[in-house]
């Protein structure tokens, strides 16, 4: 790989893990200061959430119900547009300390030329997350 | 090797891996995982070695019509490899009725055989179109 890919890439593996801090501090301005005003999220198997105001909206009322939020990075690695995140997120809901939750998930990542996410796409079960306390996942 | 060469083996043997299913070949597939085969259909438990993994699949083998692993991404860094996946399944003879969205994670070993494969997928959308078991009972 040339210089300049490399580069790329590490700038897009930079760009996921600064919008997956953003969740750790359930600070919603921070994720969305990483995606483009077109970006699309979309959990498998549910309806995608297209744009920036809809995403922003899905995304503060996951917050909402949170009292501490810690996404574990398990891999995180880019490839050309696309960084792949392999992570245990860990959700405390009822501010007892402990992680009511820990979603075993992927997300892949895919990011456009001025390294801004374009696409993120989930993948894990989604009864697992509804009946560890999740919130919905649809506006 | 070199880290790219690395990465390049382990991405081939990982589409080896997919070709023998789509082949429905339970020898082939087995023969890309090593004796200590790690596999998980999260967040269900672990199936661990040859043995059982085989069993799991060669029953997902037995119950397949056809099946077709539409690859959108494939790559790799280090010992790992990602494939972001649409598995389409036929388990009647009737045509792909279920198209399963899913994310494999594959680790390799030093000798180039799979030894962790963590697969990543809506589990209700598997079990309620056909799929069958993914645990020993």
């Amino acid at each position: 790989m040339d210089k300049d890919t490399n580069w790329k890439i590490a700038r897009n593996e930079g760009v996921v893990r600064a919008f997956l801090k953003g969740w750790d501090e359930r600070d919603v301005d921070a994720c969305m200061a990483q995606v483009t005003d077109d970006m699309c999220y979309l959990n498998q198997p549910l309806e995608a959430i297209r744009g920036k105001a809809k995403v922003r909206h899905m995304i503060a009322s996951i917050f909402a119900p949170a009292r501490r939020v810690e996404f574990k990075l398990l891999n995180v690695f880019g490839h050309g547009n696309k960084v792949i995140t392999e992570r245990i997120d860990q959700w405390d809901w009822n501010g007892s300390g402990t992680w009511q939750m820990e979603l075993k998930v992927c997300g892949m990542f895919e990011l456009t030329e001025d390294g801004k996410i374009q696409e993120w796409r989930e993948y894990y079960d989604n009864e697992y997350w509804t009946t560890h306390g999740g919130p919905s996942l649809t506006l | 090797m070199t880290h790219d060469e690395i990465v390049e083996r382990n991405v081939f043997k990982v589409k080896l891996f997919i070709d023998a299913w789509e082949a429905i070949d339970p020898d082939v597939a087995m023969a890309c995982l090593s004796d200590d085969i790690v596999y998980i259909n999260q967040p269900l438990a672990p199936v661990v070695g040859q043995r059982d993994v085989r069993k799991i699949v060669a029953g997902i083998m037995q119950l397949t019509h056809k099946v077709r692993w539409e690859l959108r991404s494939c790559f790799g860094r280090g010992n790992t490899v990602v494939t972001e996946r649409l598995d389409c399944w036929d388990f009647d003879g009737r045509g792909f009725g279920l198209k399963l969205p899913c994310i494999g994670m594959f680790d390799l070993d030093e000798a180039g055989k799979i030894c962790g494969w963590r697969d990543y997928f809506d589990n209700r959308m598997w079990f309620e179109n056909g799929g069958p078991t993914l645990h020993l009972d």
